[in-house]
Protein backbone atom coordinates (compact mmCIF):
# COMPACT_ATOMS: atom_id res chain seq x y z
CA UNK A 1 0.00 0.00 0.00
CA UNK A 2 0.99 3.74 -0.84
CA UNK A 3 2.37 5.59 1.96
CA UNK A 4 3.47 9.11 2.68
CA UNK A 5 6.74 9.37 4.18
CA UNK A 6 5.39 11.63 6.80
CA UNK A 7 2.86 9.32 7.72
CA UNK A 8 5.86 7.11 9.50
CA UNK A 9 7.37 9.86 11.47
CA UNK A 10 5.97 9.78 15.36
CA UNK A 11 4.38 6.29 15.25
CA UNK A 12 5.74 4.29 18.21
CA UNK A 13 7.79 1.19 17.56
CA UNK A 14 7.40 -1.76 18.96
CA UNK A 15 9.61 -5.13 19.05
CA UNK A 16 7.93 -8.44 17.59
CA UNK A 17 10.19 -10.77 20.27
CA UNK A 18 8.92 -8.90 23.12
CA UNK A 19 5.58 -7.06 22.36
CA UNK A 20 7.50 -3.94 24.54
CA UNK A 21 7.57 -0.68 22.71
CA UNK A 22 11.09 0.63 21.79
CA UNK A 23 10.20 4.53 21.00
CA UNK A 24 9.32 6.75 18.12
CA UNK A 25 10.53 6.56 14.68
CA UNK A 26 12.28 10.38 14.60
CA UNK A 27 13.07 10.39 10.80
CA UNK A 28 12.98 8.21 8.22
CA UNK A 29 16.11 7.68 6.00
CA UNK A 30 15.93 7.17 2.50
CA UNK A 31 18.75 6.93 -0.23
CA UNK A 32 19.13 7.30 -3.76
CA UNK A 33 20.12 5.03 -5.35
CA UNK A 34 18.60 2.88 -3.79
CA UNK A 35 15.73 4.93 -4.08
CA UNK A 36 14.13 3.56 -0.65
CA UNK A 37 13.61 3.83 2.59
CA UNK A 38 16.98 2.09 3.86
CA UNK A 39 16.34 2.82 7.99
CA UNK A 40 14.33 4.34 10.47
CA UNK A 41 15.68 6.85 13.04
CA UNK A 42 14.20 5.66 16.34
CA UNK A 43 14.89 7.78 19.09
CA UNK A 44 17.81 10.41 19.06
CA UNK A 45 20.83 8.36 17.75
CA UNK A 46 19.48 5.02 16.95
CA UNK A 47 18.94 3.14 13.51
CA UNK A 48 16.62 0.22 12.80
CA UNK A 49 17.42 -1.33 9.19
CA UNK A 50 14.15 -1.34 7.38
CA UNK A 51 14.66 -5.05 6.63
CA UNK A 52 14.70 -5.76 9.93
CA UNK A 53 10.82 -4.35 10.19
CA UNK A 54 7.97 -6.78 10.11
CA UNK A 55 5.36 -4.38 9.44
CA UNK A 56 3.81 -1.19 9.20
CA UNK A 57 0.60 -0.33 10.71
CA UNK A 58 -1.59 2.90 11.12
CA UNK A 59 0.26 4.15 14.19
CA UNK A 60 2.84 1.23 14.88
CA UNK A 61 6.24 -0.15 13.42
CA UNK A 62 6.72 -3.86 14.06
CA UNK A 63 10.25 -4.58 14.19
CA UNK A 64 11.94 -7.94 14.79
CA UNK A 65 13.95 -7.55 18.40
CA UNK A 66 15.37 -4.78 20.40
CA UNK A 67 18.84 -6.55 18.78
CA UNK A 68 17.81 -4.34 15.66
CA UNK A 69 18.56 -1.64 17.00
CA UNK A 70 21.83 -0.38 15.94
CA UNK A 71 24.00 3.38 15.71
CA UNK A 72 25.26 4.68 12.49
CA UNK A 73 27.36 1.96 10.58
CA UNK A 74 29.25 5.23 8.51
CA UNK A 75 29.99 8.41 7.15
CA UNK A 76 26.99 8.69 4.75
CA UNK A 77 24.50 7.65 7.40
CA UNK A 78 25.45 9.96 10.10
CA UNK A 79 25.28 12.13 7.20
CA UNK A 80 21.66 10.88 6.37
CA UNK A 81 20.66 11.32 10.09
CA UNK A 82 21.84 14.57 10.14
CA UNK A 83 19.18 15.17 7.52
CA UNK A 84 21.62 15.55 4.16
CA UNK A 85 19.95 13.25 2.06
CA UNK A 86 16.28 14.43 3.53
CA UNK A 87 14.20 14.70 0.11
CA UNK A 88 11.72 16.91 1.57
CA UNK A 89 12.32 20.90 1.01
CA UNK A 90 15.14 19.81 -1.63
CA UNK A 91 15.43 21.41 -4.82
CA UNK A 92 14.88 18.84 -7.75
CA UNK A 93 17.31 19.58 -10.67
CA UNK A 94 16.92 17.46 -14.24
CA UNK A 95 20.10 16.11 -15.29
CA UNK A 96 19.17 18.78 -18.19
CA UNK A 97 20.36 21.57 -15.80
CA UNK A 98 16.99 22.70 -14.90
CA UNK A 99 14.91 23.33 -12.05
CA UNK A 100 11.69 21.25 -11.59
CA UNK A 101 10.51 22.85 -7.57
CA UNK A 102 11.29 21.78 -4.33
CA UNK A 103 10.01 18.06 -2.80
CA UNK A 104 7.29 18.40 -0.67
CA UNK A 105 6.63 14.50 0.01
CA UNK A 106 7.64 11.50 -0.73
CA UNK A 107 5.36 8.30 -1.66
CA UNK A 108 6.07 5.22 -0.21
CA UNK A 109 5.18 1.58 -1.04
CA UNK A 110 5.32 0.35 2.63
CA UNK A 111 5.91 -3.16 2.22
CA UNK A 112 9.01 -3.05 0.36
CA UNK A 113 10.10 0.55 1.50
CA UNK A 114 10.54 1.68 -2.03
CA UNK A 115 10.09 5.26 -2.93
CA UNK A 116 7.65 5.04 -5.66
CA UNK A 117 7.23 8.75 -6.19
CA UNK A 118 8.26 12.43 -5.27
CA UNK A 119 5.70 15.48 -4.97
CA UNK A 120 7.23 18.59 -5.84
CA UNK A 121 5.86 22.38 -5.36
CA UNK A 122 5.79 22.14 -9.37
CA UNK A 123 4.18 18.30 -10.09
CA UNK A 124 4.74 14.47 -9.15
CA UNK A 125 8.11 12.62 -10.42
CA UNK A 126 7.95 8.88 -10.75
CA UNK A 127 10.70 7.16 -8.87
CA UNK A 128 12.65 5.58 -11.67
CA UNK A 129 13.42 9.41 -12.55
CA UNK A 130 15.70 9.98 -9.57
CA UNK A 131 19.46 9.93 -9.90
CA UNK A 132 20.92 11.10 -7.07
CA UNK A 133 20.14 12.91 -3.83
CA UNK A 134 22.66 15.38 -2.41
CA UNK A 135 23.24 18.21 0.06
CA UNK A 136 22.30 20.67 -3.29
CA UNK A 137 19.77 18.82 -4.45
CA UNK A 138 17.86 15.81 -6.27
CA UNK A 139 18.78 15.14 -9.82
CA UNK A 140 16.07 13.67 -11.93
CA UNK A 141 16.07 12.33 -15.43
CA UNK A 142 15.23 14.31 -18.27
CA UNK A 143 11.64 13.19 -19.29
CA UNK A 144 10.24 14.98 -22.60
CA UNK A 145 7.32 12.75 -22.26
CA UNK A 146 6.36 14.36 -18.97
CA UNK A 147 4.40 17.60 -18.04
CA UNK A 148 7.86 18.27 -16.11
CA UNK A 149 10.02 17.51 -18.49
CA UNK A 150 13.22 18.82 -16.91
CA UNK B 1 12.75 23.24 -37.99
CA UNK B 2 13.35 26.37 -35.95
CA UNK B 3 15.46 25.97 -32.41
CA UNK B 4 13.02 26.75 -29.80
CA UNK B 5 13.84 30.37 -28.20
CA UNK B 6 13.87 28.65 -24.49
CA UNK B 7 16.68 26.54 -25.76
CA UNK B 8 18.96 29.89 -26.59
CA UNK B 9 20.66 31.72 -23.72
CA UNK B 10 23.66 34.25 -23.65
CA UNK B 11 26.44 32.72 -22.15
CA UNK B 12 27.26 35.74 -19.98
CA UNK B 13 24.29 34.31 -18.20
CA UNK B 14 25.70 31.27 -17.16
CA UNK B 15 27.90 33.36 -14.98
CA UNK B 16 27.14 32.48 -11.81
CA UNK B 17 25.26 29.15 -12.48
CA UNK B 18 26.44 26.16 -9.90
CA UNK B 19 28.10 23.21 -11.70
CA UNK B 20 25.92 20.15 -10.19
CA UNK B 21 27.49 16.58 -10.18
CA UNK B 22 25.07 13.94 -11.69
CA UNK B 23 26.09 11.06 -9.57
CA UNK B 24 25.74 12.82 -6.08
CA UNK B 25 23.58 15.86 -6.24
CA UNK B 26 26.62 18.66 -4.74
CA UNK B 27 26.89 21.64 -6.57
CA UNK B 28 31.01 21.08 -6.49
CA UNK B 29 31.75 24.70 -7.89
CA UNK B 30 29.96 27.90 -9.26
CA UNK B 31 30.73 29.67 -12.86
CA UNK B 32 33.26 32.52 -12.47
CA UNK B 33 33.38 33.24 -16.43
CA UNK B 34 33.22 31.80 -19.46
CA UNK B 35 36.16 30.97 -21.55
CA UNK B 36 36.31 31.65 -25.37
CA UNK B 37 38.50 30.22 -28.21
CA UNK B 38 40.71 32.84 -30.02
CA UNK B 39 40.99 30.30 -33.19
CA UNK B 40 37.60 29.01 -33.89
CA UNK B 41 34.29 30.31 -32.82
CA UNK B 42 33.79 28.20 -29.41
CA UNK B 43 33.35 28.31 -26.04
CA UNK B 44 36.34 26.50 -24.35
CA UNK B 45 35.03 26.01 -20.49
CA UNK B 46 34.35 27.83 -17.65
CA UNK B 47 36.41 29.39 -14.76
CA UNK B 48 35.35 28.80 -11.30
CA UNK B 49 34.90 30.27 -7.86
CA UNK B 50 33.92 28.84 -4.61
CA UNK B 51 29.74 28.60 -4.05
CA UNK B 52 28.45 31.31 -1.63
CA UNK B 53 29.27 34.31 -0.57
CA UNK B 54 32.84 35.59 -0.38
CA UNK B 55 33.74 32.23 -2.41
CA UNK B 56 37.46 32.32 -3.65
CA UNK B 57 38.70 31.33 -7.42
CA UNK B 58 39.18 28.04 -7.78
CA UNK B 59 42.62 26.69 -9.62
CA UNK B 60 40.43 23.51 -11.03
CA UNK B 61 38.91 24.78 -14.46
CA UNK B 62 35.78 23.23 -16.29
CA UNK B 63 36.21 22.15 -19.86
CA UNK B 64 33.62 22.27 -22.52
CA UNK B 65 34.18 18.71 -23.20
CA UNK B 66 32.95 17.35 -19.84
CA UNK B 67 30.25 19.43 -19.81
CA UNK B 68 27.10 16.86 -19.17
CA UNK B 69 24.20 19.42 -19.76
CA UNK B 70 23.79 23.60 -20.00
CA UNK B 71 20.71 24.25 -18.00
CA UNK B 72 18.58 27.25 -17.33
CA UNK B 73 19.46 26.81 -13.34
CA UNK B 74 22.78 24.95 -13.47
CA UNK B 75 25.95 23.56 -15.44
CA UNK B 76 25.72 19.27 -15.13
CA UNK B 77 28.97 17.44 -15.18
CA UNK B 78 28.86 13.31 -14.44
CA UNK B 79 31.11 13.77 -11.28
CA UNK B 80 32.89 15.84 -9.43
CA UNK B 81 36.43 14.89 -10.71
CA UNK B 82 35.09 16.54 -14.26
CA UNK B 83 36.59 19.24 -12.94
CA UNK B 84 40.56 19.46 -14.22
CA UNK B 85 43.62 21.54 -12.84
CA UNK B 86 46.07 20.48 -16.11
CA UNK B 87 45.78 16.96 -16.40
CA UNK B 88 44.62 17.33 -20.63
CA UNK B 89 44.78 19.43 -23.44
CA UNK B 90 41.38 21.06 -23.35
CA UNK B 91 41.96 22.34 -19.39
CA UNK B 92 45.45 23.59 -20.33
CA UNK B 93 43.92 25.13 -23.28
CA UNK B 94 41.22 26.62 -21.06
CA UNK B 95 43.78 28.10 -18.36
CA UNK B 96 45.70 29.94 -21.23
CA UNK B 97 42.54 31.56 -22.64
CA UNK B 98 41.36 32.43 -19.59
CA UNK B 99 42.44 36.37 -19.93
CA UNK B 100 41.61 36.68 -23.58
CA UNK B 101 38.31 37.51 -24.71
CA UNK B 102 36.23 37.42 -27.41
CA UNK B 103 33.52 39.79 -26.00
CA UNK B 104 34.59 43.60 -27.60
CA UNK B 105 36.06 41.72 -30.46
CA UNK B 106 34.82 43.71 -33.62
CA UNK B 107 32.71 42.06 -36.68
CA UNK B 108 33.66 42.79 -40.38
CA UNK B 109 31.97 41.46 -43.35
CA UNK B 110 34.09 39.65 -46.00
CA UNK B 111 32.69 42.30 -47.86
CA UNK B 112 34.37 45.14 -45.79
CA UNK B 113 31.54 46.32 -43.63
CA UNK B 114 31.61 46.63 -39.70
CA UNK B 115 28.97 45.32 -38.11
CA UNK B 116 29.63 46.29 -34.80
CA UNK B 117 31.05 44.66 -31.49
CA UNK B 118 30.70 41.37 -29.75
CA UNK B 119 28.73 41.66 -26.27
CA UNK B 120 27.71 38.40 -26.08
CA UNK B 121 27.81 35.08 -27.31
CA UNK B 122 24.57 32.79 -27.88
CA UNK B 123 24.44 28.93 -27.09
CA UNK B 124 22.02 26.19 -27.86
CA UNK B 125 21.66 24.07 -24.75
CA UNK B 126 20.22 21.08 -26.10
CA UNK B 127 21.77 17.73 -25.73
CA UNK B 128 24.62 18.54 -27.10
CA UNK B 129 25.34 22.14 -26.11
CA UNK B 130 26.82 24.36 -28.63
CA UNK B 131 27.56 28.27 -30.12
CA UNK B 132 24.97 29.22 -32.63
CA UNK B 133 25.82 33.34 -32.91
CA UNK B 134 26.60 36.21 -31.62
CA UNK B 135 25.02 38.79 -29.48
CA UNK B 136 26.59 42.82 -31.58
CA UNK B 137 26.23 45.86 -29.80
CA UNK B 138 27.82 49.16 -30.92
CA UNK B 139 26.42 48.47 -34.83
CA UNK B 140 26.16 50.88 -37.47
CA UNK B 141 24.90 49.80 -40.38
CA UNK B 142 22.18 47.19 -38.00
CA UNK B 143 19.85 49.36 -36.74
CA UNK B 144 17.44 47.22 -33.77
CA UNK B 145 13.82 48.29 -33.60
CA UNK B 146 14.76 48.06 -29.98
CA UNK B 147 17.41 47.87 -27.23
CA UNK B 148 20.98 48.72 -28.53
CA UNK B 149 22.01 45.07 -29.57
CA UNK B 150 21.12 42.46 -32.53
CA UNK B 151 21.83 38.80 -32.67
CA UNK B 152 23.57 37.20 -35.47
CA UNK B 153 23.80 33.52 -36.57
CA UNK B 154 27.06 31.73 -36.64
CA UNK B 155 28.43 30.32 -39.89
CA UNK B 156 29.98 26.60 -39.17
CA UNK B 157 33.44 28.18 -40.10
CA UNK B 158 34.29 31.56 -39.35
CA UNK B 159 37.60 33.43 -39.03
CA UNK B 160 38.48 34.79 -35.64
CA UNK B 161 41.79 36.69 -34.57
CA UNK B 162 42.29 38.61 -30.98
CA UNK B 163 40.23 41.61 -32.45
CA UNK B 164 38.17 40.55 -35.08
CA UNK B 165 35.62 38.02 -35.93
CA UNK B 166 35.48 37.53 -40.16
CA UNK B 167 31.82 36.82 -41.21
CA UNK B 168 29.99 36.36 -44.63
CA UNK B 169 27.73 39.34 -45.99
CA UNK B 170 25.00 36.79 -45.99
CA UNK B 171 24.31 37.46 -42.29
CA UNK B 172 23.31 40.58 -42.95
CA UNK B 173 19.79 39.01 -44.28
CA UNK B 174 19.56 36.80 -40.91
CA UNK B 175 19.95 39.01 -38.52
CA UNK B 176 17.48 38.91 -35.26
CA UNK B 177 16.44 42.03 -32.86
CA UNK B 178 15.95 39.23 -29.77
CA UNK B 179 16.41 36.33 -28.69
CA UNK B 180 12.82 34.59 -29.44
CA UNK B 181 13.39 35.31 -33.28
CA UNK B 182 17.03 34.26 -33.31
CA UNK B 183 16.23 30.81 -32.89
CA UNK B 184 14.74 30.32 -36.69
CA UNK B 185 17.49 33.06 -38.26
CA UNK B 186 19.69 30.35 -37.25
CA UNK B 187 18.33 27.25 -39.27
CA UNK B 188 17.72 29.67 -41.99
CA UNK B 189 20.83 31.12 -42.26
CA UNK B 190 22.42 27.36 -42.05
CA UNK B 191 20.57 26.15 -44.47
CA UNK B 192 21.51 29.55 -46.69
CA UNK B 193 24.98 28.51 -46.55
CA UNK B 194 24.55 24.93 -47.66
CA UNK B 195 22.40 25.88 -50.40
CA UNK B 196 24.71 28.04 -51.97
CA UNK B 197 27.72 26.52 -51.24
Amino acid sequence: MRRLLKELTGARVMSKASAQKMGKVEGVLTDVPPRRVVALQVGRDQLVDWGDVSGVGADTVVVESEDSVRHAADAREERAMAGDFDLRGKRVLSDHGNELGTVTEVELDEVSGAIEAVETTEGRVAADRLRSVGTYCVVVRHDPASALAG
Amino acid sequence: MSVHPSLLLRATELIGHPVVTLDGGEAVAEVKDVVYGTTEAALLGFTLRHRGFLGGPMKEVLAWDRVSALGRHAIMIATAGDLGEGDDELVEEVKDSRGRNVLGSEVITDAGQRLGEVTDVVVLVADEPEVVGYEIGGSEVLTPRSGGHVFIPLPDTLAVSGEALMVPAAVQDFVSDDLAGFGASVERFRDHLRTSS
